[in-house]
């Protein structure tokens, strides 16, 4: 029998005990064929619902699962999604919010030197952000920056402490949700240590605080034994003044795996990521109004559906490597170009598509497989320039989204190859679970 | 990115220190290795004597916690019995640290496990068991090992 020294060394070895984590902070935006590969010989539940996936959610990204990777994502997510809106003045008001916000801390009692470093970092990636705006990189320096180690320590952090000094100066309000234990204490065992993992009350408490509240929903998807076909939605949605939800808000997706949290995009996202990133002038000639005014993004969202492209004869799937052979009828004078313009397909899917899973990777697009042969294609509709410039950049945005099962390894490179975070799939200690309401947030993560 | 925290909190704790402790920085150089000496609490077994301590801040304080080591040998269950008197702090375990801890709560916390130790959370079984059970040979040890180790 062991002597009570051994006992007390097992238990410290067993407390110390620190599972060795690998991936990047914030993977490469990969297609959700991916997932499907990845679970093809899982339990039946889980098959259906990642075969499900791509035809909703085109791209994810993987987030490492060291116990931060829910707080990180929805920072990560944040930043995106500013991105993606691409308004330089809502950045700015948004940089101003959190400066106030500050104020919150002190009320709570949160030390100055506890938060005045952190804020710096996210203060200089919104200045950054900003400035990068209207005709940004795709995302490219936000997941250099959520790569850098200290850098997300301390936005992930940032958002931590945002999320308790709301709850703390909400006490009553959260009580409710928190029947064993209150606010303080909560706060102080599951929000501000780093690495306890997100759970539900915080999330809401985030939404509320700072992500619906800049325009932005916040959608779980989740990935469980629960019954069901498809991922298992739950929203936090942004509200108009009137109490009613916004559908047209963009949308920061959580692909929740019991004990872990990655992102999850829909094809109308990456469109729109890539919309200002474009380096094509011939098709910057079509989008000659201000890339990304504030009210047109809501005009966008509301019309993203992009089966609207079906209805376009002759419309198919091998067609955005084709488009630049169709002739292309600009439907107004507001072009003030040539009506027999073509747009090539060389830079329009190369230079000027999904900057965000490719930016680092310059030399993957090589990797691309044989184009189809054109189709040409006739176009006369009359569109509004607003119209065709979303069109245009859609049928792009496509063509980087379809799945394409042979080129997978575009969206390697050497530094990101180790992009899968084996925890939650290797790790024997993790079992898909049955989701139980009310324990449903489980801290299998760092078995 | 912590410097600012670090140095802030050194310099506080310089202009108000804690009640029984002096605290220095071995090299002038490094922000991130601190000297503490902790006179042993009144009333405990370890009064008479002082105590070394050696906090360290990694590179990725606050992001993770410091450690805090005993360099004078103490009999406590909290404080490994070998050449690195490892202390065993709940608040300085990677899951439950909280960046936004202070590090004068780091330094109350050991003073209060001297005055109170915590056998159920212990790191030397024994000691801990020796505590709990025959309290007297506990206590009879601790002033020993003071005052050959910790004597002023």
């Amino acid at each position: 029998m062991a002597s009570e020294q051994e006992l007390a060394d097992m238990e410290r070895m067993s407390s110390d005990y620190v599972p060795e984590i690998t991936g990047p902070f914030v993977g490469k935006q990969q297609s959700t064929q991916a997932l499907v590969a990845e679970y093809a010989q899982a339990d039946p539940i889980y098959v259906h619902k990642t075969k499900a996936l791509p035809s909703k959610y085109s791209h994810y990204r993987t987030l490492r699962g060291d116990g931060n990777c829910g707080w990180r994502a929805l920072a990560f997510g944040y930043f995106e999604a500013l991105l993606r809106i691409g308004d330089k003045a809502k950045v700015r008001t948004e940089l101003t919010k959190l400066q106030e916000y500050i104020k919150r801390f002190e009320s709570v009692g949160f030390p100055d030197y506890a938060y005045e470093d952190i804020v710096d970092v996210t203060f200089a990636l919104l200045e950054q952000t900003a400035a990068s705006l209207p005709n940004h990189d795709g995302g490219a320096a936000l997941l250099a920056a959520f790569n850098d180690g200290a850098t997300q320590n301390s936005l992930t952090f940032h958002f931590r402490l945002i999320t308790a000094a709301w709850m703390k100066s909400h006490d009553a309000f959260y009580a409710d949700f928190l029947p064993d234990t209150d606010v303080h204490t909560y706060c102080s065992t599951n929000i501000e240590p780093f690495s306890v993992e997100l759970e539900h009350v915080g999330l809401q408490a985030l939404a509320t605080a700072l992500i619906n509240e800049a325009g932005i929903a916040i959608e779980v998807l989740y990935l469980d034994r629960s019954v069901g076909e498809e991922v298992t939605p739950h929203k936090f949605s942004v509200l108009d003044a009137d109490g009613n939800v916004v559908d047209s808000a963009s949308t920061i997706r959580l692909l929740y795996r019991p004990g872990h949290y990655d992102l999850l995009y829909k094809a109308e996202d990456i469109a729109q990521m890539a919309i200002p990133a474009l380096s094509n002038p011939e098709i910057r000639l079509v989008s000659n109004t201000p890339m990304f005014p504030a009210s047109a993004t809501t005009a966008y969202s509301q019309t993203t559906d992009l089966d609207v492209l079906g209805d376009i004869p002759g419309f198919t799937m091998g067609m955005p490597q084709s488009f630049g052979s169709l002739p292309y009828h600009p439907p107004s004078e507001s072009l003030r170009s040539s009506p027999q313009k073509t747009i090539s397909p060389a830079t329009s899917t190369k230079e000027g598509l999904s900057p965000s899973s490719q930016a680092t990777s310059p030399a993957s697009t090589e990797q691309r497989p044989p184009e189809p042969k054109p189709q040409p294609m006739e176009r006369r509709f009359l569109y509004t320039n607003e119209q065709l410039d979303f069109d245009l950049h859609h049928a792009k945005a496509r063509a980087s989204t379809e799945p394409q099962p042979t080129n997978f390894t575009r969206e390697d490179s050497p530094d990101m190859s180790k992009r899968e975070d084996p925890a939650h799939y290797t790790n024997q200690a993790f079992q898909p679970q049955m989701w139980r309401p009310g324990r449903d947030y489980e801290k299998v993560e760092r078995l | 990115m912590a410097q600012k925290r670090i140095v802030k909190e050194y310099s506080e704790l310089q202009k108000k220190p804690l009640d029984g402790m002096r605290i220095s920085l071995p090299s002038e150089a490094d922000m991130h290795q601190w000297q503490i000496l902790i006179d042993g609490p009144k009333g405990s077994p370890y009064e008479g004597g002082v105590f070394t301590l050696h906090l360290s801040l990694p590179t990725e304080y606050p992001f993770k916690p410091p450690t805090l080591s005993f360099k004078t040998k103490i009999y406590h269950p909290n404080v490994t019995n070998d050449d690195k008197g490892s202390m065993c702090l709940g608040m300085l375990r990677a899951d439950e640290w909280k960046p936004s801890s202070k590090i004068d709560a780091v330094l109350s916390f050991a003073k209060a496990l001297l005055l109170e130790p915590q056998p159920d959370d212990a790191v030397e079984g024994g000691i801990a068991r020796e505590y709990k059970e025959n309290k007297k040979e506990f206590i009879k040890n601790a002033k020993a090992w003071t005052k050959q180790y910790a004597k002023k």
